[in-house]
């Protein structure tokens, strides 16, 4: 064989050497695994650790807040969704408690074109509570269960229970959907029979003049207290004796 | 394995060093490189006798598949939240894996006005780019018709973005998610254009491209993707196509469903409820 063909064979076969060891060298050795891909991606990719832990996670150590949790209309809302991933935690640290719960909860409840009807919504300008930025939701509001008791009682039921004799300074009955709007407010943790003490001051049966100088006083701010402060706020003297009236007058007694 | 030998800092020394390696090894094991080769063709028996990617997880076992319920999503963007947090996306307005669209007709109008949370009015209702809210720009306009669309890779079943990727950094596993492999990808970025539904973007920090995988990492370890998990409203759903009673199925079985731009040909595997000729 001529000695330039030797040389080109020779040359050839160096090339050919070279680009299996190339190819050998680059290629991960499990691309082509399961098709033209490193079969590897897909391992590294399920290794990586999960950031939110869900709430059987939670559960471990929080059971009192899970049972609560469960129970009430706030259990399609996971607790990472509002403290944020789990993570490692406890080992890193506490998670974040809220503390702007009016932007936190407006998130969803808003009232906006586009959310479903099922979805509970507020327009905030028209909330019983007035919120004037001091006011968070949480002061009213369970988070883990926010639903007020006192609100799932017939509104109508109060104006029907207004007895015919009222008590002494008010000379006329007080229009039911007057005492409607005025007491709107007061039924979410006062009861509609003005009863209920889960949350609040039982009003039934009470003096007309200590309820009178009470709300009053919380008008002025010589009583503190932030929700009363707020919805007492915008109330006339005579929406005062109106309400003391209402009040003054139901039977009392404990909660039904 | 250093696969860029060129880029070590010890310079040519070490190139040579490893390039003589590779040559040796080829010279020496000429055989056994044929037998690697030969190794390569996927055999349908070892995929079956041996559990992959992990020990607890066979991916031959799974088909997943995702269901959105456009009804009932309240547009309150806590999946994009959640996402970027579990998937280490760039906490801005312009980098996600998800999102969602919202679509106004007002009043003696045709068309949809849509936006999503990187629309500057709802990135300034948020107060940051890094937090996820709809403003409420509709609440004194007259509406007709209002819904939130939330949307994200559809996980095709002939996915465009594989097709065009031309190193193999992007492909469709066994259970059926597209993934990306980072080390593999060199940021040309033609899945980003080829994609018919806009679900991929471009990592800047990582220099590759990046889009939803539906959690696979969570799913490979029996817990559901992070959107799914984080949705109040139980507009995302998500299972195994092969488990007869995963929530996916009784999704699909009692509902008339869609896919975004079916004339496409991609076959997605997110099957939409509730949405409106509009979407797309």
């Amino acid at each position: 064989m001529p000695a330039h063909i030797v040389r080109l064979l020779l040359l050839l076969g160096g090339i050919l050497i070279l680009a299996v060891a190339a190819r050998n060298y680059v290629l991960d050795p499990s691309y082509y695994q399961f098709g033209d891909y490193r079969g590897d991606a897909v391992i590294e990719e399920a290794a990586y650790p999960p950031q939110f832990r869900g709430a059987a996670y939670c559960q471990g150590c929080h059971a009192v807040r899970h049972t609560e949790w469960t129970a009430g209309v706030h259990r399609s809302v996971k607790c990472e969704v509002c403290h944020g991933p789990a993570r490692e935690h406890p080992a890193t640290g506490p998670l974040p408690i809220p503390d702007d719960t009016m932007k936190l909860c407006t998130i969803c409840h808003e009232a906006m074109p586009g959310r479903p009807a099922a979805q509970p919504q507020i327009v905030i300008a028209e909330h019983p509570v007035p919120h004037d930025g001091a006011l968070q939701c949480l002061t009213c509001h369970n988070p883990h269960s926010p639903k007020i008791s006192g609100r799932e009682e017939p509104v109508e039921a109060q104006a029907t229970a207004t007895p015919a004799a009222p008590a002494p300074a008010a000379a006329t009955l007080i229009p039911a959907p007057r005492l409607m709007a005025l007491t709107t407010p007061c039924t979410p943790c006062h009861g509609a029979d003005g009863r209920s003490s889960a949350m609040s001051a039982a009003l039934a049966g009470s003096e007309f003049a200590e309820l009178e100088r009470k709300l009053q006083e919380y008008r002025s701010g010589a009583l503190q207290h932030q929700v009363m402060n707020a919805v007492t706020k915008s109330l006339s003297d005579e929406d005062i004796a109106d309400l003391a009236e209402h009040y003054a007058s139901l039977p009392g007694g404990p909660t039904q | 394995m250093t696969r860029n030998p060129s880029k070590d800092k010890s310079g040519r020394r070490a190139f040579l060093r490893t390039a003589g390696k590779a040559l040796a090894g080829a010279v020496g094991g000429g055989a056994l490189l044929a037998k690697s080769v030969a190794q390569d063709e996927p055999i349908a028996g070892d995929k079956a006798t041996t559990s992959f990617p992990t020990e607890d997880y066979d991916w031959t076992k799974h088909r997943w598949a995702y269901g959105i319920d456009a009804t009932r999503c309240i547009g309150c963007l806590r999946c994009v939240e959640a996402c970027k947090i579990e998937n280490g996306v760039a906490p801005d307005a312009h980098h996600f894996r998800t999102w969602v669209e919202r679509y106004v007709y007002l009043e003696g109008e045709e068309r949809a006005q849509v936006d999503s949370h990187s629309d500057p009015q709802n990135i300034a209702a948020s107060g940051s780019e890094s937090e996820y809210r709809f403003d409420n720009r509709y609440k004194d306009e007259k509406v007709t018709k209002a819904f939130f669309v939330p949307k994200m890779c559809n996980q095709c079943e002939h996915p465009s973005c594989v097709q065009v990727c031309p190193v193999g950094a992007t492909f469709k596993t066994e259970d059926g998610v597209v993934l990306i492999d980072e080390t593999y990808c060199i940021g040309c970025e033609y899945c980003v254009q080829a994609c018919p539904y806009g679900a991929r973007y471009f990592n800047e920090e990582t220099r590759t491209s990046d889009k939803c995988n539906w959690c696979y990492h969570r799913i490979t370890k029996g817990l559901l993707p992070v959107c799914v998990e984080v949705c109040p409203a139980g507009a995302r759903i998500f299972g195994d196509r092969n488990d007869p009673s995963s929530p996916i199925n009784e999704f699909i079985d009692n509902n008339r469903i869609h896919v975004l731009k079916p004339e496409t040909g991609n076959a997605p595997t997110c099957f939409y409820v509730g949405i409106d000729k509009e979407v797309s």
